[in-house]
């Protein structure tokens, strides 16, 4: 059964949203989801690129308002 | 408030700044580039006749070839050999004799050149401005002269008449070690070392900032305007400074001095000896990078 | 002439912001992710730089100065600077223009910062910059550089040094992934330009240098703390830079105040003073040194950028990698599915 875990760090400095995405994701297992939500546009940049890097995959990104997405990813 | 968004907006913002960006580079560029306009202290072009002119160099050369119907004073003529005032000025009396024998008076026009490597002709020029003659240096030398289509000639000229007007010698462009002394405790002028940074940095005159003369007067040519700008603002010499110039040797001071005029400083005071000597003359010496006089900050400051 | 100090500010704030370029993050996302794209901007940006300043100063139209090597300065200050910099999540340059973004962590970051550079330029640690600074090390009587100590034209240094760099990135693979800013390309050549254009702008009104954040700032923090504001060409560029990365976060929808949690305010505070006390006795910061002086090929700015590089490493080391190692070391258990130490 796939878990889906939200994690919020909009308002955080660089580069938390990175470290906090990459953490919570190693709890997970393959076929989890992460849903990150930033405010920060350097950490859209990272936060994907990691992810390609890493293997996951990039499922969604969605801006929510000025500045803020939410970015979906699946573990590999 | 109210965002712009979208592509459109953007884009135009932009534009906008890389116009500007290139509009303040190109300008910086001209500004670098533009000559300097430098009338009372060089001049670009003469015309053999029109004015009198003086050959600064060694006789050989001189007799070899030279401007048509220039006059000869060989600045090494001009320095003393003598003991402690090796490297500067021969004396005052000594100095007259020369110029009076090349028969130029006060107020009249000279124009003097060297070879184009600027180590005689600044010399020649600041003793003459030193007696009151309006003299100034060919820029570029005999080297540029040609390049416009000189021809240069070897007849002698004839033996020009001594000059008859008494010349009075103004000891406040050309001072004393002991004199400056006094000045600079008085504070009444600012010391610039114009030798090579590495001696400067050795040991230099309390107080003294420092420009090379290399930098001011480059291949024996003037710097263009904000070239020398950039070299001046951070010793922060402007044309209200009342600069106190010495050097290696007086030869040096002169190339300086020579720069320092054509950008309008006025108030120019030339030490007449060589360095040695502000040493023996009892000057106070320091090692450390100077305090600007207007400036409240401590110095080593543009790598920021 | 002065004003082509805000007009240089405007366009380089613009560009740091759209260009995600901040050298804290490139530097440590090697660390980090392995990824070295913003360190390929970076790279891009000093070789523009290095090609347009070798070529106008070798014709003889730009005056240059080099940063001058204190060798004990520039490693100490260095190393301070790299640990704050990761500290306050972002270098000089990164710190400013997240400000005109709206990170109040960021503002915090400056105010440490201004007050780190005043404090070791004339306060309480003053003695130690002067200490660090009196063994000046020259080369026949300049400021070294490269090329000066090996005895050669600048451009026997350049053209291989550009070479090398056009392999490296001839040789990175491409992100599918496109961001909404600039791409690293774009960042590159434009934060390249706008230095360039920097050094002319900058030498015609009497201030023969690039871009630089240090002797600016402290003009303004020692106008703050009870002296006079002088209105130089840097100073101006400051303001600029702010209004730049505003003017570019606000046009493009990312102008935002965000506000982190106190622990957080602490720690950008600290890494500013961090930042202001290394970049002082350093001579520089990432922008004046590690971007402008290294397009002069300046030896203190090499130095000072590879000590930098090791204080931002060490920390980034402390703060991120080795919790990151510990805790893989303590969640795994044999035959867990997942896949331990996959893309760290």
């Amino acid at each position: 059964m796939p878990h889906s875990v939200t994690l919020d760090v909009r308002g955080e400095i660089c580069p938390y949203p990175l470290f906090e995405a990459k953490r919570r994701m190693e709890e997970l297992g393959s076929g989890d989801t992460l849903e990150v939500l930033i405010d920060y546009p350097l950490a859209l940049d990272n936060v994907t690129r990691w992810a390609e890097n890493a293997g996951h995959e990039v499922v969604s990104v969605e801006e929510l308002g000025a500045s803020e997405w939410r970015i979906v990813l699946r573990h590999a | 408030m109210t965002v712009i968004r979208g592509m459109p907006g953007a884009r135009a913002v932009e534009v906008a700044l890389l116009a500007l960006l290139v509009a303040a580079a190109g300008l910086g560029f001209v500004g670098l580039n533009r000559p300097l306009p430098a009338e009372d202290a060089v001049v670009t072009l003469t015309v053999p006749g029109a004015v009198t002119v003086v050959d600064a160099r060694g006789p050989l050369a001189y007799r070899q070839g030279h401007l048509p119907g220039a006059r000869h004073l060989y600045a090494r003529d001009l320095l003393s050999f003598e003991g402690a005032s090796v490297g500067g000025l021969a004396s005052s009396d000594a100095l007259a004799e020369q110029v009076r024998a090349l028969g130029v008076a006060p107020g009249e026009e000279v124009v003097v050149y060297d070879g184009g490597d600027g180590w005689d002709a600044p010399l020649v020029t600041l003793v003459l401005h030193a007696f009151g003659v309006e003299a100034r240096m060919l820029a570029g030398g005999l080297e540029a002269w040609r390049a416009r289509g000189g021809e240069p000639s070897d007849t002698l000229p004839a033996k020009p008449e001594p000059s008859e007007v008494g010349l009075t010698f103004d000891d406040r462009l050309l001072v004393e070690a002991a004199e400056a002394g006094q000045h600079l405790a008085d504070g009444a002028i600012a010391p610039l070392d114009v030798r090579p940074r590495a001696d400067y940095q050795r040991e230099h005159v309390e107080g003294a900032v420092h420009v090379s003369a290399d930098a001011l007067l480059p291949g024996g040519t003037l710097p263009r305007w904000s070239m020398l700008t950039a070299r001046l603002e951070p010793a922060r010499i402007t044309r209200d400074t009342h600069p106190f110039v010495y050097g290696g040797d007086v030869r040096e001071a002169a190339r300086a001095y020579l720069t320092l005029k054509a950008y309008g400083l006025e108030h120019l005071h030339v030490y007449r000896g060589a360095y040695p000597a502000l040493r023996t003359a009892g000057l106070p010496l320091s090692q450390a990078e100077t305090v600007r006089a207007t400036s409240e900050r401590s110095s080593s400051r543009c790598w920021r | 002439m002065l004003l082509s100090g805000l007009v240089v500010g405007l366009a380089f704030g613009y560009a740091l912001q759209r260009g995600r370029f901040c050298t804290n993050t490139a530097f440590r996302d090697v660390l980090l992710i392995r990824d070295d794209t913003l360190l390929r901007a970076w790279a891009l940006a000093v070789a523009v730089q290095l090609l347009g300043v070798t070529a106008l100063a070798g014709g003889g139209w730009l005056p240059v100065t080099v940063p001058p090597l204190w060798l004990g300065a520039n490693l100490l200050g260095g190393v301070a600077f790299g640990i704050g910099m990761v500290l306050a999540g972002g270098c000089s340059s990164g710190t400013c223009y997240r400000v005109g973004e709206g990170l109040a962590g960021s503002l915090l970051a400056l105010i440490g910062f201004g007050v780190g550079i005043v404090v070791m330029a004339e306060g309480a640690l003053a003695p130690l910059q002067e200490a660090l600074r009196r063994p000046l090390s020259t080369f026949d009587g300049e400021a070294p550089t490269l090329p000066g100590l090996l005895g050669v034209d600048p451009w026997l240094v350049v053209l291989p040094l550009l070479v090398i760099i056009a392999v490296w990135f001839w040789r990175s693979g491409r992100s599918s992934y496109r961001s909404g800013g600039w791409d690293w390309r774009a960042a590159g050549v434009a934060l390249g330009v706008v230095g360039v254009a920097a050094w002319l702008a900058s030498s015609a009104a009497g201030r023969p240098y690039g871009l630089s954040m240090t002797g600016p700032l402290r003009t303004w923090f020692e106008a703050l703390f009870g002296g006079s504001l002088t209105l130089d060409w840097g100073s101006l560029l400051i303001v600029g830079l702010l209004a730049g990365s505003f003017l570019s976060a606000l046009v493009n929808g990312e102008l935002r105040w965000r506000v982190p949690k106190g622990s957080r305010l602490l720690q950008s505070g600290a890494g500013g003073l961090f930042m202001g006390t290394g970049a002082q006795l350093a001579g520089g910061c990432t922008i004046g040194h590690s971007l402008t002086g290294l397009s002069v090929l300046s030896l203190g700015s090499m130095v000072s950028t590879a000590a930098i590089l090791l204080g931002a490493w060490a920390t980034a080391y402390w703060l991120f990698v080795r919790p990151m190692r510990r805790m893989l070391r303590t969640t795994t258990a044999p035959g867990t599915p997942a896949a331990v130490g996959r893309g760290t």
